[in-house]
C-alpha cells in the first residue's frame, strides 16, 4: 500500500476496486442475462433459423463461428489497445487487461480454427485449404499464442512488459487483414455479409445478431474472470516484495 | 489489520463464487444442448448437396462443434476458479506473514 500512496497510484487503485465491488455485487444477474440470452440464441438457431439448402445442417455452425470469430477480434482488441496506452502511460492495469484479453481472444480464436474445419471438411470436401483468411487467422494465432507465451515463460519485468506491448500491438494488423482477405484476394472463405454477399434471410439475421450478442456477452464476463485473476496475481506479487521488505528491515 | 483479514475473507468466500456462477449458467445451456439439439439436427437434415460428399452426418459435426465449445468453456472457467482460490489462500497467507514480522519489528521496538 505504501509503495502505491508513493508512485502516486492509489486513486486509481480505488478506482479500480470500487468498479470491482459494483460488477461484484451485479454479477449474478449479470450471469443470468448471459446465459436467457445464450439460451435464446441457440433456440433461434437451431428452432427458428432455416436449415440452408445448399449445405445442410452443417451450416448451423455458422451462429457460433463468426461470433466466437467477433470474440476473438474484440479479445485482441482490448490487448492492443491495453497494450498501446500501457506504452504510454505505464500503469499495470493496462498490462493486467492486455493479457487478459490476449488469453480470452486466443480461446475464441482456438475455436474458430476447430469449428471452420468441421464446417468446411462438409461444405468444401476438406477440412483445411490454404485460403487467405483460413491462412492469416492461423498467423493471428500465432501471433498472439507467441504473446501469451513470452509473458508466461519471461521475466515479470517492466522491460518485458514494454517488449510484449509492442509485440501485441503489430500483431493488431493482422486483424483487417483477416476481414479484407477475401476482397483482396479472392480465397474459398464464403462472404455473406459483407464484401458483396449474398445477405441472409431474416430468420438467420435474427438468430445470428442473437448469437453475435450472447457471445460478446460471454466474452465480457470471461475476461471480467480473467482481469480478476490477474489482479490477485498482481496483488500477490505486491505481497511478495512488501513480505521482503518487512522481513529485511526486522533483520536490520 | 483485522479489517484487511476481514476483507480477505469475504473476498475468498465471494471469489470462487463467480467462478461457481458462470458454471451454473453455462451447466444450464449444456443441459438444453443436451435435451434438445441431437433430435433437431437430425431431423432437420433434409436433402443436401453437402450431405452426399462426405461419409459423416452433418448433425454429428454440429454437435461436435458445440461440445467442442462447451468443454472448452467448461475448463477454462474451472481454470479460473481454481487459480483465484490459489491465489486468494495465498494473499491470506502472505497477509498474515507480514502482520506477524510488522508485530515482531513493533515489539523489537
Amino acid at each position: 500500500m505504501n509503495r502505491l500512496v508513493e508512485t502516486g497510484r492509489l486513486e486509481s487503485a480505488h478506482a479500480m476496486q470500487k468498479l470491482a465491488e459494483i460488477v461484484d455485487r451485479y454479477f449474478p444477474w449479470i450471469v443470468a442475462l448471459g446465459g436467457l440470452v445464450f439460451a435464446l440464441a441457440l433456440w433461434l438457431s437451431f428452432f427458428y433459423a432455416p436449415v440452408d439448402r445448399n449445405m445442410g445442417i452443417v451450416q448451423k455452425i455458422f451462429y457460433s463461428h463468426v461470433p466466437a470469430a467477433m470474440a476473438a477480434y474484440a479479445g485482441f482488441t482490448v490487448t492492443s489497445v491495453a497494450s498501446l496506452l500501457y506504452l504510454v502511460k505505464p500503469h499495470r492495469n493496462w498490462d493486467v487487461a492486455a493479457v487478459s484479453g490476449a488469453h480470452i481472444g486466443l480461446f475464441f480464436c482456438a475455436y474458430v480454427l476447430v469449428s471452420g474445419p468441421i464446417w468446411a471438411y462438409k461444405a468444401w470436401g476438406q477440412a483445411w485449404v490454404w485460403d487467405p483468411q483460413l491462412t492469416s487467422t492461423l498467423v493471428l494465432f500465432l501471433l498472439y499464442g507467441g504473446y501469451v507465451l513470452l509473458r508466461a515463460f519471461s521475466k515479470n519485468s517492466e522491460r518485458m512488459r514494454k517488449i510484449s506491448a509492442v509485440l501485441a500491438v503489430v500483431a493488431f494488423v493482422d486483424i483487417p487483414i483477416i476481414h479484407y482477405s477475401v476482397k483482396m484476394w479472392r480465397g474459398n472463405h464464403p462472404t455473406i455479409e459483407r464484401e458483396g454477399g449474398g445477405g441472409l434471410a431474416p430468420a438467420m439475421k435474427t438468430a445470428f445478431s442473437t448469437s453475435m450478442f450472447a457471445y460478446l456477452l460471454l466474452f465480457a464476463l470471461l475476461l471480467w474472470l480473467a482481469v480478476r485473476v490477474r489482479r490477485l496475481e498482481w496483488r500477490a506479487e505486491q505481497l511478495h516484495v512488501d513480505l521482503e521488505d518487512a522481513e529485511r528491515s526486522r533483520t536490520d | 489489520m483485522t479489517r484487511r483479514r476481514d476483507e480477505c475473507d469475504r473476498r475468498r468466500r465471494r471469489g470462487p463464487a463467480e467462478t461457481r456462477w458462470v458454471s451454473k449458467g453455462l451447466g444450464a445451456v449444456t443441459w438444453t444442448i443436451l435435451l434438445f439439439a441431437p433430435a433437431v439436427l437430425f431431423a432437420q437434415d433434409g436433402a443436401s448437396r453437402a450431405a452426399e460428399e462426405t461419409s459423416i452426418h452433418g448433425g454429428w459435426l454440429v454437435i461436435a462443434a458445440y461440445v467442442i465449445l462447451w468443454l472448452g468453456l467448461f475448463a477454462y472457467v474451472g481454470y479460473l476458479g481454481i487459480r483465484q482460490r490459489t491465489l486468494d489462500e495465498q494473499i491470506d497467507d502472505l497477509e498474515r506473514r507480514i502482520e506477524r514480522s510488522l508485530s515482531d519489528i513493533r515489539e523489537e521496538e
